[in-house]
């Protein structure tokens, strides 16, 4: 390679071995991070100044394979392929070396010029094995480095081994491993055949390579071989071909030639791995064993996810007692009186007093207080690998809605905001999955909706009822899956997914990751939050705010039997759905909501709240994700049933309370 | 060796009314072991019929082009290989791709009704061909095979095939799960809950409906 100063590196890998971690440490960006697979649904890309060097970073989605049965991987051996990086970095996980090196050899056949980041070496010891990274370099003929990834180790040998190969110091020749006689002499044979017959195309991709996926009767590949002019005589020697490997190995060929790929990564691993001692995982083993057997498991689910909101409720109660003293208590009376002081006119002070100044302090004491510790608890268990382990207890049911237990992991991030979770569902396989699952996940009460529901239900009626409102929820998502299985056409798809093992949690990748969404949360919530409270002080002082009342009364007040004035928040919650509690303060002007509301109206307030359009910010998602068609259809049906549902509720349980 | 219990296609114990039911695991012994290192009297014990049956099976299956004599010792001819793989497809058909319950199966049993190709499996026909072929692979006897969902917990066994559409076979293939990857069956979840296995040393997994179609044969240790 010649002295480049701008090159592109790409990370490529299997999916949860650390890819976003080294990718965080290579651009200092912040890439989110668990220990799940599928977190990196989007390519992110950052930078890294070094020695005089630009070097673009681009995180691949992580994938363990280069077939074309998923659009990640079309979308990454597309990129290497093509748009040739100058470097990857093929990150694996060192405790789980076989697997690892099977999509090794893959990138390989591409003939990419490779540097290996052992990643998880921690990890791998404490599994009891040791790798030979040196004789594993050798093997591959790249150069290999060991890294610690989380705890930076290793980062800075990386970096200067893609400055040495950025410098040309070192030479990367990639060398695809030679396969098994049988399929090996008919892959030679058939790259013989491209680079004289196909030329054009054995420029863009290395021929043998092409002549491996034709042989795995590649679809893409096949259908661009046979555009050209001599394609079809190439594919009629392959079909050969691949009748003979099918009838040797009795297999189809594509599975055949994974097989050999295997016996490759199996040949290496065994000369450069040595199992030194027993694993000292013995604490880990038994959290997995507990928490995912098959009976006592499901009590385990469930006390987590109770204690997830538990602690939620008494930490935001306790905050919110203290910040409301504060704020309402001693800052905003004095607030007044010193504007009034000042000299300005009544109005503005009330504008700013009650408008802008409010708005900020409801969000600090209604908002963050609960959404703080969500964040918080989320990251926990996102990074202890407890998710997968609630997709495999969760299969089951799942498959009940025409989804598959991974599904389960976008359900519980949408207890955290919705929009995470509407991307989190590219993680299902199929369009029709995702779309199922995205109509389901918009329906989970948010941590914004945890606020109105704790806020309002729990601190004023009861925390019985706040949890009556999130049972009733998962019941309407069953009910609604079940019946959008049955009306979406099409086949459900079953699960198939690696459960990475348990790992302890970085305190520091916690609160990084608990900043950074709440940081997002602050810059997107504050502003609208202002502006909605702004308005309505504004329509307030102008006298309007009466007349929206009454033209929507007749559905508020007769048939939701909520006060008029309730009509605002409801409406203007449709920015932040938070803000409907924002406002409710605002327009009833008073935080003590239960002398302006009965149980009933906060019940039903509340179940409104939690059903009815998703935020702008989740609507902006699911047009991305779905198109606006089925944005609207999603929309339309969420109005209508947090409007009957309301309705019904008021009536029923007016004969109770 | 062990002892093995046999079935009919229907899914039923064997019973052995007429002779010709034999020869299909007659076969099947031949084609595992050979008959030099078999000799009719253990293949009649395996069985649990006396050797004299036997000695008329190799006579029918003489006559019927199955086998040839070739210099004392018994091999299967070219027909002999088809009647086995037409064996090996119903066998696992009827018993792990449509086990027949209720009217299919009372059909099967009383009026020698046979539905090898009635039924809608969700495959297209080239991808079902391919699968029953590739079942004349198969080491070992057939009768050996389970789902891998039959497999105990705890108990290891070694991937034979995988019946399902390319994709999907493809995606399990890439995972790990090659024809002869050995796994261990972990964990089962309640009722028709996933499975969770060992291979290659990590943990996958798996749902009911693909590990039904993932057939392994178990070794016991």
């Amino acid at each position: 390679m010649e002295n480049k100063k701008s090159l592109r590196i790409a990370l490529a890998g299997n999916a949860n071995v650390g890819k976003s971690v080294i990718f965080n440490q290579l651009t200092g960006l912040n890439q989110v991070t668990g220990n799940w697979p599928g977190k990196t649904v989007e390519r992110a890309e950052g930078t890294l100044y070094y020695e005089g060097y630009t070097f673009n970073v681009l995180d691949l989605p992580g994938i363990y394979s280069l077939s074309a049965y998923s659009l990640e991987e079309v979308v990454s051996r597309e990129y290497i392929a093509l748009e040739r990086p100058d470097i990857i970095i093929n990150v694996i996980d060192a405790s789980n070396l076989e697997r690892n090196l099977y999509f090794t050899v893959q990138l390989l056949e591409l003939e990419a010029p490779v540097i290996m980041a052992s990643n998880q070496m921690d990890f791998c010891s404490k599994k009891g094995i040791c790798i030979d990274l040196e004789e594993l370099s050798e093997l591959l003929n790249i150069p290999v480095v060991g890294t610690t990834a989380i705890s930076g180790m290793g980062i800075s040998e990386l970096i200067s081994e893609v400055v040495a190969v950025a410098q040309g110091k070192t030479k990367i020749i990639p060398t695809p491993p030679k396969y098994g006689g049988e399929i090996e002499k008919r892959i030679q044979n058939l790259k013989e055949k491209i680079m004289e017959f196909l030329p054009e195309l054995s420029n863009l991709y290395p021929p043998r390579w092409l002549s491996i996926k034709i042989l795995e009767k590649d679809e893409i590949i096949v259908e661009k071989v046979q555009k050209h002019k001599n394609g079809s005589a190439i594919l009629e020697l392959a079909s050969e071909h691949i009748t003979e490997i099918e009838e040797i190995h009795g297999h189809i060929s594509s599975v055949a030639i994974a097989a050999e790929r295997y016996n490759i990564a199996h040949r290496i691993a065994q000369k450069v791995q040595e199992f030194v001692r027993e694993p000292r995982l013995t604490f880990e083993e038994k959290l997995d064993t507990l928490t995912s057997h098959r009976i006592f498991g499901y009590p385990f689910l469930i006390a987590v996810m109770a204690l997830m909101f538990a602690i939620v409720f008494v930490v935001g109660n306790f905050l919110i007692g203290i910040l409301e003293g504060i704020f309402y208590g001693a800052l905003l009376p004095n607030l007044e009186i010193f504007l009034l002081n000042a000299g300005l006119p009544p109005p503005l002070v009330s504008i700013i007093s009650r408008g802008l100044v409010e708005g900020i302090l409801a969000g600090i004491t209604i908002a963050l207080p609960y959404i703080i510790p969500f964040y918080l608890i989320l990251a926990f268990l996102e990074d202890t690998g407890y998710l997968p382990r609630a997709a495999f207890l969760m299969d089951n049911i799942m498959h009940k809605m025409g989804l598959h237990g991974k599904a389960f992991i976008p359900l519980i991030l949408g207890y955290g905001c919705s929009v995470p979770a509407c991307v989190g569902c590219r993680i299902m396989e199929t369009d029709r999955e995702r779309l199922i699952a995205g109509f389901v996940v918009v329906l989970i009460p948010c941590a914004a909706r945890t606020v109105v529901i704790l806020g309002l239900v729990a601190r004023f009626v009861g925390f019985g009822w706040a949890m009556g409102l999130y049972l009733f929820n998962l019941v309407l998502i069953f009910v609604l899956g079940r019946i959008a299985f049955k009306t979406v056409p099409g086949e459900p798809l079953g699960l198939i997914m690696e459960m990475p093992a348990y790992k302890k949690p970085s305190i520091k990748v916690m609160l990084i990751k608990t900043w950074n969404r709440s940081k997002d949360f602050v810059y997107i919530a504050f502003p609208l939050m202002v502006a909605g409270s702004l308005i309505i002080e504004l329509l307030r002082l102008a006298g309007l705010l009466e007349i929206l009342g009454m033209v929507m009364s007749p559905i508020f007040v007769s048939w939701l039997g909520l006060p008029d004035f309730s009509a605002i928040p409801l409406v203007f919650g449709i920015l932040r759905k938070e803000l409907t509690l924002i406002l409710l303060a605002d327009v009833s002007g008073t935080v003590n909501f239960d002398l302006v509301l009965t149980p009933v109206q906060m019940i039903v307030f509340s179940l409104v709240t939690m059903i009815y359009v998703p935020c702008v910010a989740t609507i902006g998602a699911l047009m991305r994700e779905y198109g606006w068609k089925r944005t609207a259809i999603i929309i339309i049906a969420d109005i209508a049933l947090a409007l009957i549902l309301g309705g019904v509720t008021f009536r029923l349980l007016s004969l109770f309370l | 060796m062990t002892k093995i219990v046999w079935f009919n296609t229907t899914g039923d114990f064997m019973s052995i009314q007429k002779l010709e039911e034999l020869i299909p695991c007659f076969l099947e012994l031949i084609k595992v072991n050979g008959v030099k290192e078999l000799p009719l009297q253990r293949i009649a014990d395996e069985l649990g019929v006396p050797i004299s049956d036997i000695e008329k099976v190799v006579a029918i299956a003489q006559s019927n082009d199955l086998i040839t004599k070739d210099q004392g010792v018994l091999k299967i001819t070219e027909k002999g290989n088809e009647a086995l793989r037409i064996h090996r497809a119903k066998y696992v058909h009827d018993r792990f791709i449509h086990p027949k319950r209720g009217l299919h199966r009372f059909l099967a049993k009383h009026k020698g009704k046979n539905s090898i190709d009635w039924h809608r499996h969700g495959l297209n026909n080239s991808n079902i061909s391919l699968f029953y072929q590739n079942l004349e692979g198969i080491q070992g006897r057939i009768e050996e095979v389970i789902p891998l969902t039959q497999l105990r917990v705890g108990e290891k066994g070694v991937v034979q095939f995988m019946f399902g559409g390319r994709g999907k076979v493809q995606r399990l293939a890439d995972m790990g799960l090659t024809p002869g990857a050995e796994i261990i069956l972990n964990k089962k979840a309640l009722l028709r809950g996933p499975v969770e296995i060992c291979i290659r040393n990590t943990c996958l997994a798996i749902g009911y409906g693909i590990a039904k179609r993932i057939f392994v044969k178990p070794i016991n240790s």
